[in-house]
């Protein structure tokens, strides 16, 4: 099936695309597009003579800017690129991503090794980036990574793709993990507890509380 | 005699930038460990320092032989079979390899499989060095709950310690013992359940809570349980079942 990763950008809008083949993504030949990977740098240079070599002119004030928008210290210009942790190294794709003024910003399984605090930074940074014009595709296999951030998402299976509008849509979990949170509610719905489609916890303690408090039973 | 892994005042620095520091504890065999830690602390670092592939300050004892995972990514073009140079396994080996794989043809592509059977793949190869300690990165994630379990109880049926770095608090519910790490050392470490009630410090650090733990704290807080529970059936069987 040929499709063009074009017919997914939606213009100043998060668009969340899960399962998707690498190969599908990995349409590089685009200016306007930045893409921002797992891919580890391969160069032993220090940080700052990479930045030189692709931004002319290389701003350092720019570039500590962008750091400090992305939670990377400015201080990692003097580090070699390639002793970069996985996080740092993913932080700085996103660093140049912001420096080369790009319109869209591709995120592939961008949430991997960030920890809660840091992940719900990042999908406050997404939307802020549409609100200043640009366009985001995140591309995950973490269905939780979207919680909060996308009501709506493309889902590949096998060789097309479906919109998909509920976390709970069990198609989903045929390709990707299902989250525990998930797995809970379904279960206690499934022994007839009122429950619906909660997907933060507070939102199941309440659910929780008030069924306990009018006696429900099993 | 137990076997053990111990790290004294253990650091990594590169290019005179100190990476980490003062980073003690102590691997006991039979016992794994969780490691999580602030990002980009050296946690992979950590791993390496231990199985002996970067320079280090302190000191690290190995009671017993270490291998490990670090990455899913190597470029291998050829088969499984060759890969795990199957035709000069024992046969005790061929057959870990079948039991552990589960696949009836070992010539598929090794850069063709997907990321669980890779992983596996991965192991194995280690595993036939027959390791006592078994080190994997954060290299799970893409894979369900089934898929950990079935790794983790092939290895523990090979009387392997585990060590696992995560980023994912799930995780850690597989662990009976976790270590958490910071630049300057190791910042809390203990029974997984004892350190996941330090609630206020894991949240001020950034991790969330594994989902049960948190549910239980909270309903521990409104007075709905005794205790933290760590799964989704003694959960609704305490709270329902009791009424």
């Amino acid at each position: 099936m040929e499709i063009q990763l074009k017919s997914f950008i939606k213009e100043h809008s998060i668009v969340s695309c899960v399962n998707f083949p690498v190969s599908f993504q990995k349409h590089k030949n685009n200016s306007k597009i930045s893409y921002i990977t797992n891919e580890p740098y391969l160069q032993n240079i220090r940080v700052q003579k990479y930045f030189e070599k692709h931004f002319h002119p290389f701003s350092v004030s720019k570039f500590s800017d962008a750091c400090r928008m992305v939670l990377l210290s400015p201080k990692i210009l003097e580090n070699n690129i390639s002793q970069l942790s996985y996080t740092e190294m993913k932080k700085l794709r996103f660093v140049e991503a912001l420096l080369s003024r790009c319109e869209v910003f591709v995120f592939v399984d961008f949430e991997q090794g960030f920890y809660a605090k840091s992940r719900s930074y990042y999908q406050k940074l997404f939307l802020k980036l549409t609100k200043y014009g640009k366009s985001v595709l995140v591309f995950t296999k973490d269905i939780s990574f979207l919680f909060g951030m996308s009501s709506e998402f493309y889902l590949w299976m096998k060789n097309k793709y479906e919109v998909i509008s509920s976390f709970y849509d069990s198609r989903i979990y045929q390709y990707v993990s299902k989250p525990i949170i998930i797995s809970y509610v379904e279960s206690l719905k499934n022994k007839g507890i009122h429950m619906e489609d909660y997907i933060e916890t507070k939102e199941v303690l309440k659910a929780i509380y008030r069924s306990v408090s009018n006696g429900e039973r099993l | 005699m137990e076997k053990r892994i111990n790290l004294q005042n253990v650091g990594v620095s590169l290019r005179s930038n100190n990476i980490f520091q003062n980073i003690t504890f102590s691997v006991l065999e039979g016992q794994d460990v969780c490691l999580i830690g602030l990002e980009g602390v050296g946690k992979s670092l950590l791993l390496k320092a231990i199985l002996g592939n970067v320079t280090f300050s302190g000191e690290i004892v190995r009671d017993a032989p270490c291998r490990g995972v670090l990455s899913l990514h190597k470029r291998f073009s050829s088969t499984i079979m060759d890969f795990l140079d199957y035709f000069t396994l024992n046969e005790k080996d061929k057959l870990l390899v079948h039991q552990f794989l589960k696949l009836k043809n070992l010539q598929y592509s090794f850069q063709k499989l997907n990321s669980f059977f890779r992983l596996k793949v991965l192991i194995l190869k280690e595993i036939l060095y027959h390791p006592k300690f078994f080190f994997l990165d954060d290299i799970m994630y893409s894979l369900n709950l089934e898929q950990k379990k079935e790794i983790f109880d092939f290895l523990h049926k090979q009387n392997i310690t585990i060590f696992f770095v995560t980023s994912n608090m799930e995780d850690l519910m597989f662990f009976p013992y976790c270590v958490v790490m910071g630049r300057e050392g190791i910042l809390i470490e203990g029974k997984t359940l004892l350190v996941l009630q330090e609630e206020k410090l894991l949240r001020r650090l950034g991790f969330s809570l594994p989902f049960y733990i948190d549910l239980s704290l909270q309903l521990k807080s409104y007075g709905l349980l005794e205790s933290v529970i760590t799964n989704g059936r003694e959960l609704t069987n305490r709270l329902w079942k009791s009424n």
